[in-house]
């Protein structure tokens, strides 16, 4: 018996080894990869520039400042003022912030509820109908359209562009799990499992669930970017975040009614937003390359 | 052949159904009342209450749903709460304008996208492939209507050549200075649209590249004009028949946007327009016929597959 017990503890000694030293060359291989190197910088350097707007600018984004309207870029300004007075790298700042708490929730949503709707629709049969009828349904409204419509259901505010987006694109995680859920349940080792007597439940969640990890992930990175823009194309509309709350959508909107008199008000949250969405997306694309090599 | 097309189709009509509850639903959880909107704020209860119910509002919401169901079947979508027209009416004057949007944006980035796309994988890893991955990643970091503010505050505001926003017809102002209203928003789309065309043909043409059959292809000494349209193409052409079909789709809804930024009187403007008006039906009119083009134009895609490639109408059907 004893003997028994030492096997297996060597097996799993071997079996936990394998995993690390598998880990280790994922994490070296995301370090080769130049370009994610390049998407983790400057997406660190955006969460940094988030975090520190607070600090730089403890009075707020909303405060206006009326003698100083419309003040092209200077050293107190570094990216000018708008129609109130505001520091617009003030409003940025606050405003990448809102775009990565909305991106990032959203892709945690999707991608616990898109898991969970994946792998039962992928492991009952019955389930999969009703699941994946509902999730076509929804994905043959364009995003943007759904988008608006619900925002206009829910009223602008932040909590609601997260539940609105995370309407929008939990369908698209959920069609992901449940592909690989499908061919993950044919596997041998799913059997052995179910020949030993484990539940559903177990096998779902212990066997199944960390096996299609990788496309979920990868597909929850994407939607994190996608969802920044969708934010910030609603709040463009008006049918998002209401100002005066800072969005770089709303600053946007305001800045092209000046287009002509102050050209800063768009030029540099533009730079800004493009800098951000596309770390995330070199970033998006470095795991990609590491978790789903095809 | 002919069954996997009657599956598709069948597929579509189950699909349209829970489409048409989704949008049912969505327009009647919108908070407000159409009915006191429409009155004002001074009007007494008794009138919102006889206008609800001329306008069957009172009738529990599965009543609504089918009436509102066997009315758009029968190709009646109802009327404008707030315009002086029927929602098909609203509907058929807004395509115009928006068609040639969606069109023209799709041509320029199938012009760009799928030259570049070819070219870029060709040369893995080469100056053409480095640019224009890098262009690629660019176009997909931002919202269109981001670029579109770009491109104003270069053509218009810095150069003068170009016109802020608006719309002229053709039939008003002539045609120059109809295109000059349309150059920026089309090649703002167009743009944005091109950078995913141009990544998945890439990938696509990349993979089919890899295989042996166009090794042997290239060691039997064919050319690589030959090897690339004969064999690449065709291999490679599901997928891109199937980004274009998603493209032109989402351009159709991602127009919306540039429609009411640049002030275009299409369906988009239309949409966003009645959504902050609360016009329920042409909300739910021009929602469910966007859809309904998106749905059709996927069925297409799908069964254009099966044209393309004889492997899938046998495993999918």
């Amino acid at each position: 018996m004893a003997n028994v017990n030492a096997k297996e503890t060597d097996n799993l000694r071997v079996a936990k080894l394998a995993i690390k030293e598998n880990r280790k060359i994922k994490i070296q291989t995301f370090m080769k990869n130049k370009m994610a190197m390049v998407g983790l910088i400057i997406t660190v350097i955006m969460v940094i520039a988030a975090l520190l707007a607070p600090v730089l600018f403890p009075e707020g984004p909303i405060k206006m400042d009326n003698p100083n309207r419309f003040l092209a870029p200077s050293g107190a300004h570094l990216f000018g003022t708008d129609e109130f007075g505001r520091d617009i790298l003030n409003r940025t700042l606050y405003g990448i912030r809102i775009s990565f708490v909305i991106g990032g929730v959203t892709a945690l949503i999707t991608f616990v509820l898109g898991m969970l709707l994946g792998l039962l629709a992928g492991y009952y049969s019955i389930l999969d109908n009703i699941i994946m009828r509902i999730c076509e349904g929804m994905m043959s409204i364009p995003p943007v359209l759904l988008g608006i419509a619900l925002m206009s259901a829910l009223g602008g505010s932040a909590k609601n562009v997260v539940i609105a987006l995370s309407i929008v694109y939990t369908p698209v995680v959920a069609r992901v799990a449940r592909a690989s859920t499908l061919s993950v349940k044919e596997m041998t080792y799913i059997e052995a499992v179910k020949s030993q007597g484990a539940g559903s439940f177990r096998i779902l969640f212990r066997h199944i669930a960390p096996n299609i990890l990788s496309p979920v992930i990868v597909q929850a990175t994407n939607i994190f970017a996608t969802a920044i823009i969708l934010e910030a194309s609603l709040s463009f509309l008006g049918a998002g975040i209401p100002a005066p709350e800072p969005s770089l959508g709303n600053i946007l909107s305001e800045a092209k009614q000046y287009i002509f008199k102050s050209w800063w008000l768009t030029l540099y949250p533009s730079i800004v937003m493009i800098l951000m969405v596309m770390g995330i997306n070199i970033l998006g694309d470095g795991v990609r390359d590491v978790l789903d090599p095809s | 052949m002919g069954k996997y097309i009657l599956k598709r189709i069948a597929g579509v009509i189950v699909t349209l159904l829970i489409l048409s509850v989704a949008i049912f639903s969505i327009t009647h959880i919108m908070s407000g009342d159409p009915a006191l909107a429409m009155l004002g704020s001074d009007a007494s209860a008794e009138q919102v209450e006889a206008l609800r119910a001329e306008m069957g509002l009172d009738q529990p919401l599965t009543a609504q749903y089918i009436s509102w169901i066997k009315d758009t079947i029968s190709g009646d979508l109802g009327d404008s709460y707030f315009r002086h027209q029927t929602v098909i009416q609203a509907l058929s004057e807004r395509i115009g304008p928006s068609t040639e949007l969606a069109i023209i944006s799709e041509l320029i980035a199938i012009l760009i996208g799928i030259p570049l796309g070819i070219t870029a994988a060709k040369r893995k890893g080469g100056a053409v492939d480095l640019a224009a991955s890098s262009a690629a990643i660019l176009g997909m970091s931002m919202p269109a209507f981001l670029l579109g503010l770009l491109f104003i505050l270069l053509f218009s505001v810095n150069m003068g050549v170009l016109p802020v926003s608006g719309y002229v017809t053709v039939a008003k102002g002539g045609l120059s200075n109809h295109l000059s209203y349309m150059v920026i928003p089309c090649v703002t789309m167009g743009l944005v649209q091109s950078a995913l065309i141009m990544r998945i043909t890439r990938s696509s043409f990349a993979e089919v590249m890899g295989k042996d059959y166009i090794k042997t292809a290239k060691a039997k000494g064919l050319k690589e004009r030959v090897i690339l349209y004969k064999h690449v193409f065709r291999n490679a052409g599901a997928t891109i028949v199937t980004i274009l079909g998603q493209s032109f789709g989402s351009l159709i809804a991602g127009v919306a946007v540039l429609e009411t930024m640049f002030n275009i009187p299409g369906m988009g403007q239309l949409i966003v327009d009645s959504v902050l008006k609360r016009d329920y039906p042409v909300i739910q009119g021009a929602v469910l016929f966007v859809s309904i083009l998106y749905v059709l134009i996927n069925l297409v895609v799908d069964i254009s597959y099966g044209f393309i490639d004889p492997r899938i109408r046998v495993t999918r059907s």
